[in-house]
């Protein structure tokens, strides 16, 4: 059985439209006084758009109005609603990590000059780049402090605006 | 740029006229509101949604760049937000056969079977969201082409298609419906 290509159903669209130029309009016209599948979709689509025209705007509650208005004060931004136990969970995540780093650092992992590229080796190594990278070499102990300074910044951020901030805004609304 | 008339009122209620809001939310509730519907599908959270959507527009109002109508920005906040909510209410995905069992129980319980406004809901229903919107903006017959792409958040350029294989497709979902309780007769 004959399909309807999607450029013969895209052209059947924007004839509805009335999107066509005369003469395509025209050829379109003929094709569809032949083509019975493309009659039943022209009167499929057709029907369809003339429910699709007869709907109507729906209406609101009649007091909608008077209910926003009462509300735009008791409007809480995204941020301020950011719940308690998402906070708690992301804090958690913040000083276990600050932590872990406390005691690695603590530990003497990071005691010793770290280099992240030395001069490169290996025959792989020395196939895949033309020229040798310069041998970065850093004192890991204060890359890991400063770590750890950073997350105990976010850690109060985060603390101050999921929990501190909320609480006290309650109590002050409360009281 | 095209002259937008609610910019008088947006500048009165910067300038601290709160009350003066009511007009803009008198003007564009019903549409807001059809919007929000056409997403989450229940009339009560679509009444919540905009509300919410007109709650959140007044307190951006400062933000609004003006490069486009109040309208179009107001609602797009609501698409969003009813985009947002429905995400967070329940999940996106629909299947068929979960639809069409709502549909039949609906129609055997109360709708009249040759309700064929009430088929045509149901079919819409199994179009995604973005596609339903921008269906149901474009037979309101008050956007452009432009303006629903700047709600839905698509490409100007593929609306216009992405309405017209809505349509096809709400088209086929419709006769099979329509077939499916004519079988059931």
């Amino acid at each position: 059985m004959k399909q309807l290509m999607q450029k013969d159903m895209d052209e059947l669209a924007r004839y509805i439209d009335g999107e066509l130029s005369e003469k395509d309009r025209k050829n379109f016209e003929d094709r569809l006084n032949i083509d019975k599948m493309l009659q039943e979709k022209f009167a499929s689509v057709m029907e369809l758009h003339e429910m699709l025209k007869s709907q109507h705007l729906l209406s609101p509650s009649k007091n909608f109005t008077e209910k926003v208005m009462d509300n735009l004060d008791h409007y809480s931004s995204p941020t301020a609603s950011f719940s308690i136990r998402n906070g708690l969970l992301l804090l958690t995540g913040v000083l276990v990590a600050g932590l872990l780093a406390l005691y690695l650092a603590g530990s003497g992992v990071f005691d010793g000059p770290v280099t992240i590229m030395g001069p490169v080796d290996s025959m792989l190594s020395q196939q895949l780049l033309q020229r040798q990278l310069p041998a970065v070499t850093f004192n890991g102990k204060i890359l890991v402090n400063a770590i750890v300074l950073l997350n105990l910044v976010l850690a109060w951020i985060v603390l101050d605006r999921t929990i501190l901030r909320p609480w006290f805004s309650r109590r002050v609304s409360h009281g | 740029m095209t002259y937008d008339p609610d910019v008088p009122i947006i500048d009165r209620i910067i300038a601290g006229e709160q009350s003066v809001y009511a007009v803009l939310v008198n003007r564009y509730k019903s549409y807001a509101y059809t919007i929000a519907y056409k997403i989450v599908q229940n009339r009560v959270e679509a009444e919540e949604v905009a509300q919410d959507a007109f709650i959140k527009a007044y307190h951006n109002l400062k933000s609004f760049q003006r490069e486009s109508k109040f309208s179009t920005w107001l609602y797009r906040i609501v698409f969003n937000t009813a985009i947002s909510h429905r995400r967070k209410s329940r999940p996106d995905f629909q299947s068929i056969e979960t639809t069409r069992l709502v549909q039949n129980h609906e129609g055997e319980d109360r709708v009249e079977r040759s309700d064929k406004r009430r088929f045509l809901e149901a079919a819409m229903n199994r179009l995604n969201q973005a596609d339903r919107t921008a269906l149901t903006m474009f037979y309101l017959e008050e956007f452009s082409l432009e303006e629903i792409a700047e709600v839905t958040g698509m490409q100007a350029n593929t609306v216009k298609v992405r309405i017209h294989r809505a349509r096809q497709r709400l088209a086929d979902e419709l006769k099979t419906i329509l077939k499916s309780e004519a079988l059931s007769l």
